[in-house]
């Protein structure tokens, strides 16, 4: 193993051609840890001893109890390539600096994927050969393509085929072409000239195969390289022939496409006799211990085994056979060197995707040409706790320019709006550093086009936010999310006393994860919300033994509800200010669907421009133009999937109340009549107002209120239903499993919506709806009916409708137990405490 | 000879107005309701009354009545103003402008009243004008059965209890003693039903002092309550009304104070009990005699820490009673957590009665200012959702008012209302240890602490920290979002000012600094409103000649239509 000195890391980083950023991503259990290891071990790694030290990416200690890796964690190598000759342009040395972060593969913990992706050009996507491609590798492999992150593939667990499941080896080529046609399948579809194709191909080396866990693995390259000399055929062109219906003819001693010879005898696919059979005769050989055959066949490959290795058997001789003749982390290594793009590539089509502000201003410039001289621009993506309790690396990206210790810089969080001061902080770098898996290297500065961690700026962020030296800098845009933290519990200290502490728990809490969210709620109650059972789990067992510091309480975990309506409001409602000389007519009725998801992404919202959007809605929704022009708020929060509409005409004052009205949309809307719950998809028309004449009595004290008050009665008289929370669950089981999903799917009020066999193995995928509410303790039951076979994973996917509440049981039933829960009349509201006669 | 005073604001306008119009039979049923099995005479305890009217001569005196007694008022005032020796003039105070649990002072001042007598509840805060009597009112209730059910329920007699009881039952109070008078594991609180009535001027120039000392020697803590009731009137009853009439004097008295001993004579809530329980009231179990009310509340939440046990009349049983007080505590925290992030803080004054209110207020806005805040005083009467609405700009609410009326957990107010001790452990950062203190008035000395807190001497939060522009910004987890705090610069120089600040000119002055941060945050308001005023529309509209307005009240304006509004609106409040 070589040793590195910082200094030389360093030296690296100023070339910015030579740098590689990328992440491993993968469905749980594809081997991503595995694999960053053998990488670890190859390539050089400052002074540091990982020999034998398995899970190294794995820095919590839970992490390498339960074998899932929690937290995305970073690590900086460095790669000499063997071939001069393949130096990728623009390159002036063969010494690459690859920064790898590992990152979580269960689906609970994909937001760490998100930040990961965000600081990184390229992905290594690793497919499990047997299962394919998952649910969750799809998740990540689309998230990645959003970010315009270039895909390369890596087909693992190849040594499975061949002892375990003996797979002979036209079966291991179709089940390798269709994880590779499933991979672009989903990275082929985008339509993106800027990013161009992306799609993973074996013939252009962008497909490797193998096995992490013996550590070795190919490409086509490395074969092609072996033939090239003896067939006399270039190696590019060789590569396109080892690879898809490619056929040699040993009677003509030619290339053809043909299955069958000159003669009609059946052919071997190249990609099969070429390279799967040696593999395989060397497996046999070892396999059926004939001794005579290995040693020929070692010496063919002029693998020298040392005596240790000679006197290996089995399983443990392939590993170390196969390892010395295709190491895997060289193929792999290679394969991201050549194939994944430097930053300096990869920034001139990514900017368009990263900066909020205009395309031509002097950060987006910088950010275009990775530019070094330019104004610094770096993203932080996620905080990664220090051994210093309560502070956090802030650990990001630079995109231009250089950011040293001692800098003074602008912090600036995801609510800073240029010109204005909100969430703008000005504050000097204490110190930079380079991040080492569990360790941290201390760095004079970084250039762009690293990652970096930096102390000092903890403080300033909640999860992430954008660091500049630059007046002018707009965002760089804020990550979205795959998953959403629909399971919550409330905790409390067992010890009253203790609350100050849960607090600043829950404050370091909140910054150690990108997802998890903690607030307090008006009620007193601390929420910690996760995006499923095993994260909130994870963050839990986090805040009492870490954060806090303290024994917690935790209730059941309880679902978010969305307050709606299915219906326009029976009655026009009518609410009358305390002095009785304000009156305020309001109607609610129901938003589609369609438009409810269009607010929550974001494409429809309070920040477009008015007209664009009345016609946008005119078109889409058919909605009248006046009214899409007399969008007063969305709500809660100013960007939510409500909407106040002003259908008034002529109404005298009305522009004095707009800011007291919204002010009171915003919280009817944060705080449902029914259960307190925020609302969604409802749609409140203003139809008329009476407002007194004098200004002292129209003033917010009277209007506000009132408005709550009809906005409430509005919400009740259009048939007020609960919406809740349903996770889209993927369960991979053998055959003889299905009968037990079903029956505990259909206890839990799943249906199933899919079901399809992967082909060539004896596994089933079912797709099914199930409620968020029915999800605790699904994967336990599953499990134990299922012997264990079944493993689910779930991801939150759309809200659906429990019924009316106060006309069917369901809804009223969770109506009363949330209003229950949060200490409220255990009744259905009285509509006459809102609605008024005229 | 009853005098109609008029009344500030009432508790409900319509309900007093059908007050007025009922018939004498609705009196006669109310008063059954209320009396249960007392006499009239009993029940409002008259010749307690009369005998201290003679006694002291009072010539003024004024009744002040709770909305559901107001039926009792002619009775009372025809029987004191015929009963009494003197020409005694007799006021009825109809409502006050803040809570009737209050001692309405400034009104009866209105009226150069000397004396006043207080029915119904009372949250028994010490004030500082007037003597005045407190008539709770009776309600029956069965020792003895209580008595068992106490010896059942607890049955290790090395646990200490303290008793507390309602108003209503006060009258109890010697029986009680007498049941209790074995265990010595039992104290039992007394409520004294005089305020001020020894320390006003009338009464020492009376000379008699030898009454006042005789009678402190033998208060101990179980003081007996003999005819003229004059039970612990001690020291600190004395120097605290002293205390207010002369802040001079004032900072001395609190520097003698400190936190532990801060109601030495052993107050709790208007509530009596010796130093030395006092002291370790941390042994003891509390047991609450009656229903549920704002004061167990507060005792809930202010001794949150002790055991609290209570006896429903009605079951005959005793219960623990724990459920809301953790939640309370919690969502107090909540509001002090909210404090940190307003920048516009307003206090409410929602007494005039309670001692060292005024004091108290101007502690607050020195606090909320070095805390680079900006305050407003508001005075709203009596509070409800419409009076604070009104303020949208504020983003929190603090208000000063008796213990009974300060914890105001309402979903309906726009913006939260927070109490001084909430604002106080906000604005200093102090880590809450779980305790609470709902009356301003013992936590008056933390807050005059302000000036000698050394910022460098408070450990700052971990999450607060300091950018280079020396504003410092801490993460709220309400919105979670980072909030910046202050200016610590200028708030250094604010404490210098305000140092320097005496008495006499109480307007806070301000660094020009702190000028245009306050005026920041007042910007930062306007620009997100987006009706800025009327529209001028120069030279768009046509120049009229000026014409006659509106005249007359907003109620009905002289040339509206006459059928607008409901009738009962217009009536005015007459009695």
């Amino acid at each position: 193993m070589v040793n590195f000195t910082i200094d030389q890391i360093r030296a690296i980083m100023d070339r910015r051609e030579n740098i590689r950023n990328m992440s491993v991503i993968a469905h749980v259990d594809h081997g991503k840890t595995t694999l960053s290891d053998s990488l670890i071990t190859r390539a050089g790694i400052i002074a540091d001893k990982v020999a034998g030290d398995m899970r190294y990416m794995s820095t919590r200690q839970d992490e390498q109890e339960r074998g899932i890796t929690i937290k995305a964690s970073s690590v900086s190598l460095h790669f000499e390539l063997p071939d001069k000759d393949d130096m990728p342009p623009g390159c002036t040395s063969p010494e690459f600096l690859i920064n790898l972060i590992d990152s979580p593969g269960h689906v609970d913990f994909s937001s760490e994927v998100t930040a990961a992706l965000r600081v990184t050009d390229g992905a290594l996507v690793v497919v499990d050969c047997v299962e394919g491609v998952c649910v969750q590798t799809e998740t990540v492999l689309r998230q990645a393509v959003a970010e315009r992150i270039k895909p390369v593939l890596f087909v693992n667990k190849v040594d499975r085929f061949l002892l375990e499941l003996q797979l002979n080896t036209e079966e291991a080529y179709i089940s390798f072409r269709r994880a590779i046609e499933s991979v672009n399948a989903i990275v082929g579809n985008m339509d993106d000239k800027e990013f161009g194709d992306v799609s993973v191909l074996p013939e252009k080396g962008t497909v490797a195969f193998g096995s992490g866990l013996h550590g070795w693995g190919f490409t086509l390259t490395k074969f092609a390289k072996l033939y090239a000399a003896k067939f006399g055929v270039a190696k590019d062109r060789l590569m396109t022939r080892l690879w898809g219906d490619n056929y040699f003819d040993p009677e003509t001693k030619k290339w053809t496409s043909s299955e069958t010879s000159a003669s009609g005898k059946q052919l071997q696919r190249t990609f099969c006799q070429f390279i799967l059979e040696p593999i395989y005769q060397l497996t046999r050989a070892v396999v059926d211990e004939n001794q005579e055959k290995i040693d020929k066949m070692v010496k063919n490959l002029s693998i020298t085994l040392s005596p240790d290795d000679a006197e290996l058997k089995g399983k443990q001789l392939i590993k170390s056979i196969m390892r010395k003749w295709l190491p895997a982390a060289d193929a792999i290594l290679e394969m991201i060197v050549l194939h994944l793009p430097s930053p300096v590539v990869a920034q001139r089509y990514r900017m368009g995707h990263l900066y909020e502000g205009p395309i031509d201003d002097e950060c987006a410039v910088a950010i275009k040409n990775c530019d070094p001289n330019g104004p610094l621009m770096m993203y932080v993506s996620k905080m990664v706790p220090t051994s210093d309790k309560g502070r956090f690396y802030a650990f990001g990206r630079v995109f231009s320019g250089v950011i040293r210790t001692g800098q003074k810089v602008r912090i600036m969080g995801p609510n800073y709006v240029p010109g204005k001061k909100e969430d703008l902080f000005l504050k000097s770098i204490q110190r930079t550093v380079l991040m080492m898996g569990r360790k941290t290297e201390q760095i004079e500065d970084c250039p762009c086009g690293n990652i970096v961690g930096l102390v000092g700026v903890d403080q300033f962020l909640v999860k992430s936010g954008t660091i500049t030296t630059s007046e002018v800098a707009h965002n760089i845009r804020v990550m979205k999310f795959s998953v959403s933290p629909v399971v919550r519990v409330a905790v409390e200290p067992k010890n009253p006393s203790d609350l100050p502490k849960l607090v600043e728990g829950l404050k370091r809490l909140a910054k150690s994860d990108p997802c998890v969210l903690c607030y307090s709620e008006e009620s007193g109650e601390h929420i910690v919300a996760g995006a499923g059972e095993l994260h909130l789990e994870i963050c839990l067992k986090d805040l009492a033994e870490d954060h806090a510091g303290i024994e917690i309480k935790t209730t059941d975990p309880v679902v978010s509800f969305r307050e709606s309506v299915s219906a326009e409001s029976s009655i026009t409602c009518l609410a009358k200010s305390a002095n009785k000389h304000n009156r305020l007519f309001v109607k609610a009725e129901p938003i589609p669907m369609e438009l409810q998801n269009e607010i929550e992404a974001g494409s429809v919202s309070a920040k477009d421009e008015v007209k664009a959007r009345a016609n946008y809605l005119t078109d889409t929704y058919n909605w009248d133009n006046n009214d899409g022009k007399n969008i007063w708020s969305f709500g809660p929060e100013g960007s939510g999937a409500n909407i106040l509409v002003n259908v008034t005409k002529g109404v005298q004052y009305l522009n004095e109340i707009k800011d007291s009205f919204v002010g009171a949309f915003q919280w009817a809307t944060k705080e449902g009549v029914l259960c307190d719950e925020n609302m969604r998809g409802i749609r409140f028309n203003i139809l008329d107002v009476t407002l007194h004449t004098d200004a002292i009595h129209r003033g917010g004290g009277q209007v506000i209120p009132t408005a709550r008050r009809v906005l409430y009665a509005a919400e009740l008289t259009a048939s007020p239903i609960l919406l809740e929370p349903v996770y889209l669950a993927e369960i991979t089981a053998p055959e003889n499993a299905i009968g037990g999903i079903y029956s505990v799917l259909n206890r839990r009020r799943g249906h199933v919506i899919s079901e399809e066999r992967r082909t060539g193995t004896p596994l089933f995928s079912v797709k099914a709806y199930l409620p968020v509410l029915e999800s605790f303790g699904f994967t336990a039951d599953l499990r134990s009916h299922t012997a264990g076979q079944a493993f689910p994973q779930c991801v939150m996917d759309h809200w659906n409708s429990l019924g009316v509440v106060g006309v069917d049981k369901k809804p009223t039933e969770v109506c009363m137990g949330v209003r229950k829960r949060k200490g409220l009349k255990e009744e259905m509201p009285d509509l006459n405490d809102f609605h008024e006669k005229l | 000879m009853s005098n109609v005073t008029p009344a500030f604001f009432t508790e409900s306008f319509d309900k007093s107005l059908n007050n007025t119009h009922s018939s004498n039979k609705a009196v006669k049923s109310k008063s059954e309701e209320v009396l249960d099995k007392y006499s009239f005479n009993d029940y409002f305890e008259v010749e307690k009354s009369i005998e201290i009217i003679n006694e002291y001569n009072f010539k003024n005196v004024a009744l002040q009545l709770p909305e559901h007694l107001l039926w009792a008022s002619q009775e009372l005032s025809r029987i004191l103003t015929t009963q009494a020796n003197h020409q005694t003039k007799v006021y009825i105070l109809g409502d006050t402008a803040y809570g009737s649990c209050c001692i309405d002072e400034v009104t009866a001042l209105h009226l150069k009243t000397d004396f006043i007598i207080h029915y119904g509840h009372s949250c028994l805060s010490p004030s500082s004008r007037i003597p005045v009597q407190f008539v709770f009112g009776k309600k029956s209730f069965d020792i003895p059965a209580f008595y068992s059910t106490f010896q059942q329920t607890f049955t290790n007699t090395t646990e200490k209890f303290i008793i507390f009881y309602e108003l209503q039952f006060q009258h109890y109070y010697n029986d009680l003693c007498q049941t209790f008078k074995n265990s010595n594991n039992v104290v039992i609180t007394s409520i004294n039903n005089f305020n001020n009535i020894f320390s006003t001027k009338s009464f020492l120039n009376n000379s008699s002092n030898q009454l006042y000392n005789s009678n402190s020697s033998s208060s101990e803590c179980c003081s007996k309550n003999s005819s003229n009731e004059t039970t612990c009137c001690s020291n600190e009853n004395l120097s605290e009304s002293s205390c207010c009439n002369n802040s001079d004097n004032n900072n001395n008295v609190i520097a003698a104070i400190d936190e532990s001993n801060l109601n030495s004579n052993g107050n709790i809530f208007g509530r009596t009990v010796s130093k030395e329980v006092f002291e370790n009231l941390g042994e003891y179990n509390f047991l609450w005699i009656g229903g549920e009310c704002i004061t167990l509340t507060n005792l809930l939440m202010n001794y949150s820490k002790n055991c609290f046990y209570r006896y429903y009349i009605n079951g005959d049983k005793i219960l623990k009673e724990t459920l809301p007080r953790n939640y309370s505590l919690m969502k107090r925290y909540y509001i002090s957590e909210k404090c940190k992030d307003s920048s516009v803080i307003g206090i409410v004054v929602a007494t005039l009665t309670v001692a060292k209110y005024s004091e108290t207020i101007d502690q607050l806005k020195k606090l909320i200012i070095s805390a680079g805040k900006k305050p407003y005083v508001f005075v709203v009467g009596r509070l409800n959702v419409p009076k604070l609405g009104n303020f949208s700009e504020i983003d929190i609410f603090v208000i000063v008012a008796c213990p009974e009326n300060s914890l105001i957990d309402s979903k309906e107010y726009y913006k939260p209302i927070a109490t001084p001790f909430e604002l106080n452990l906000a604005l200093k950062n102090k880590n809450w240890t779980g305790e609470y203190i709902s009356d301003f008035g013992q936590l008056f000395p933390t807050l005059t602490n302000l000036n000698s807190d050394d910022d460098d001497q408070q450990p700052i939060p971990e999450d607060q920290v300091d950018d280079d522009e020396g504003n410092t910004h801490h993460f709220s987890l309400l919105s979670g979002k980072i909030v910046m705090k202050n200016n610590r610069k200028v708030r250094q120089q604010q404490l210098q000012t305000s140092n320097t600040t005496t008495n006499e000119t109480k307007d806070l002055i301000t660094t020009a600094n702190d000028q245009f941060k306050q005026l920041q945050i007042v910007e930062d308001h306007l620009s997100d409103r987006t009706y800025k005023g009327l529209d001028m529309r120069i030279g768009e509209t046509p120049v009229v000649k000026a014409v006659q307005g509106l005249s007359g009240i907003p109620m009905h304006y002289q040339d509206e239509p006459n059928n607008t509004t409901s009738t009962s609106n217009t009536i005015t409040y007459t009695k």
